[in-house]
């Protein structure tokens, strides 16, 4: 047996529930050797272009395959399991490590996924993890935000999964020999053929990942769910779902360019929200949303750099944004609050931290010499490019220039609300009160490591280059990234934006408050239609009704006055019966607007 | 001995402002290319356009924040006693 006879995912899933068994130091190894062992069979599948077919129902499943992305976003997944585990073992339940692991290992099966099955059923094990790790948190307000993140993505998982079963039909109606196979679904969307068996399912798919990915309107789970999970747990789900979400989008719909207009949205939506906020985890969920959109205008524009741009990126992203996660979590733990307004003053007591914090808050926003400089200007870059290739041929360009400067006031406010305020408000801001100084453990390590990686690869990005899906745009990038013009941009850039931040601090000062976002649709809106619509309706019929019911009672079993045969068969049947209405009314509308693929 | 930590903001602000200086006078360096910006926008012109665009973009935020705060801000027990 090879390491490629299996998908990477499975060691994962195996060996989690040793981690809930294990104690001390035997758990402290473990949790650092499993996802060291997954990471040697990634470079393996990497190295072993050897992908495992199995035969399924007379269908091909392809459960271990390498993308040319698969090797960036596996092993940051890998090294970010490694950190994560490291951090929690000990700290953290039973039940959060074992998920954990399952999380990761369901993120690198994604990563590894040939077919569209094994990829969905991969998804799932994710979302049924981050469920875990999101109740984990052990507040009231984990558990109702645990399951709002369950059932947004149970519905998400099963667009995908109605996606999935459309576009199989529809090859097999074609004669594809290998209808589950993944491969990129842009010609499906674009151009737009019209309501098809195919189009239909993409645009299933599409939906279903979007809203992994975060993006408007319905990317306000982020923020609702992340922040409530424990301190090593915000730091696992910010890693793998989103950027799973970016690397399936890369692998199926590069170069769809509504995804263009969506990542620019999300990146704008993400910077407001997150200067908007007071709460230092839910500004750091924002923030994930709107580095998300970064990578999603790339996978949109989907030119070689740009897809690199995308890749190198999320890697990126995930490495700093554990970082940022971590700090969080450590402040948190020590101040005991997540608000900003009761923090500051810091870095006396915890300049360790502060530092790793300073390094994570600079390489999101793209600073020279950081990770985020190295990845971020790739996608700008891609903009420019696609910007003068279009005005060459004689395109009209004003679209990718107006994308080009959003996007450039996008990462300015990245540094507004992130490089400058979450770590001058925690840790340079008036001081609240006393905290005792910091003592470096585990989570310090950890957080030295991240920060470590961060400079490093701002400073010597070759080896993140080398896993990029384009290598030789990526090299030819790596000759002028740290041209005089390329810095002096971005200093002169980010300089300004954080000139804006002094100047304006008292209206970037926090008050004690939460912003309403798209989410009160699911959370608010419910109750209120049930106290001003539902309870007064009862109030007002339901005496007549009770009436109207024990009277159809009496006349379906006039002697005994009890249920009747009639009612008890309408009890039990009615379910069902709306389930296979609802299903016949799909079918039609398929079967009428899609007469063609039908 | 103790370390004097009131000295070390002043000296961090003494530091910003000289960098910020320094960035400054850097965009009018005759290096500079628009290697990183589109051409319609022919920003190689104007040396303060990316401080420029930093700054307003920055403001407009900032704005655009407190605007929509002022409409979406809610008390912080909102959701539980809705």
């Amino acid at each position: 047996m090879t390491p490629t006879d299996f998908p990477p995912a499975l060691g994962m899933l195996a060996g989690a529930p040793l981690l809930a068994l294990l104690r001390g130091r035997a758990l402290a190894a473990w949790a650092l050797l499993l996802p060291m062992v997954a990471l040697a069979q990634v470079w393996w599948l990497l190295t072993h272009d050897a992908p495992l077919h199995i035969e399924f129902w007379d269908l091909r499943l392809t459960p271990v395959r390498a993308h040319a992305a698969s090797g960036a976003f596996a092993v940051a997944f890998c090294l970010v399991a490694a950190a994560g585990l490291a951090c929690a073992a000990g700290r953290a339940s039973r039940a959060e490590l074992c998920s954990a692991a399952c999380y990761a290992g369901g993120a690198l099966g994604v990563c590894f996924a040939g077919d569209l099955l094994s990829m969905l059923v991969f998804w799932e094990v994710m979302m049924l993890a981050a469920t875990v790790i999101i109740w984990c948190g052990g507040t009231s307000a984990g558990r109702a935000a645990g399951m709002r993140y369950f059932v947004l993505h149970a519905l998400g998982g099963m667009c995908m999964l109605i996606g999935v079963v459309l576009i199989a039909t529809a090859r097999i109606s074609t004669g594809d020999p290998d209808p589950l196979a993944l491969r990129s679904l842009t010609a499906a969307l674009q151009p737009w053929p019209g309501l098809t068996l195919e189009s239909a399912g993409t645009a299933l798919v599409l939906g279903a990942m979007l809203l992994c990915a975060g993006a408007p309107p319905l990317g306000a789970w982020v923020a609702d769910a992340y922040p409530e999970a424990s301190g090593t747990g915000a730091m696992f789900l910010s890693a793998f779902t989103t950027k799973t979400a970016v690397f399936c989008l890369l692998v199926n719909f590069a170069g769809i360019e509504a995804l263009v207009w969506i990542g620019v949205a999300m990146t704008l939506y993400g910077v407001l929200y997150a200067v908007l906020e007071n709460d230092i985890r839910r500004l750091l969920a924002y923030s994930i949303v709107s580095q998300v959109g970064f990578m999603v205008v790339g996978v949109g524009l989907g030119t070689p750099l740009a897809l690199d741009g995308a890749t190198a990126h999320a890697a990126a992203h995930i490495f700093y944004k554990a970082l940022l996660f971590l700090c969080a979590a450590i402040v948190v733990e020590r101040t005991g609050t997540r608000l900003l307004s009761e923090m500051g003053g810091l870095w006396r007591a915890m300049p360790l931290t502060a530092a790793c914090c300073l390094v994570g808050a600079l390489s999101m926003s793209a600073f020279p010499l950081t990770s985020g400089f190295t990845t971020k200007g790739m996608i700008d870059e891609a903009v420019a490019q696609q910007a003068a290739a279009m005005d060459a041929a004689g395109a009209p360009a004003d679209g990718m220039l107006v994308v080009w400067v959003l996007l450039e006031i996008a990462a300015a406010g990245v540094f507004l609300c992130a490089g400058i305020k979450l770590p001058w408000f925690v840790f340079f801001g008036r001081s609240r009160g006393a905290v005792p100084a910091e003592t470096p453990g585990a989570a310090g390590a950890v957080a030295i490591a991240l920060a470590a990686l961060c400079l490093g690869l701002g400073m010597y990005p070759a080896p993140l280059y080398a896993l990029l899906p384009h290598q030789a745009e990526a090299w030819e990038y790596e000759k002028v990234v740290y041209s005089a013009a390329h810095v002096a941009h971005m200093l002169g850039l980010l300089a300004f934006a954080g000139l804006v931040f002094f100047v304006q601090m008292p209206l970037l000062r926090r008050k004690q408050s939460i912003m309403l976002d798209v989410d009160w649709f699911w959370r608010a809106f419910p109750r209120r239609v049930r106290q001003e619509m539902v309870q007064p309706f009862i109030e007002e019929w339901g005496p007549p009704l009770r009436d109207a019911r024990d009277w159809l009672r009496r006349k379906l079993s006039p002697e005994t006055g009890s249920p009747g045969l009639y009612a008890e068969m309408f009890r039990h049947v009615a379910g069902p019966a709306f389930v296979v209405i609802v299903m016949l009314v799909a079918y039609l509308t398929l079967f009428l607007f899609a007469p063609a693929a039908a | 001995m103790k370390p004097n930590h009131g000295a070390v903001l002043p000296c961090l602000r003494a530091v910003g402002l000289a960098a910020l200086l320094l960035i400054l006078v850097s965009q009018f360096s005759t290096m500079l290319r628009t290697h990183f910006a589109p051409p319609g926008l022919d920003l190689e012109a104007r040396p303060l356009s990316y401080p420029m665009l930093g700054l307003a973009g920055t403001l407009t935020l900032a704005v655009l924040a407190r605007l929509a705060g002022t409409f979406l801000a809610r008390q912080e027990n909102y959701y539980d006693t809705d």
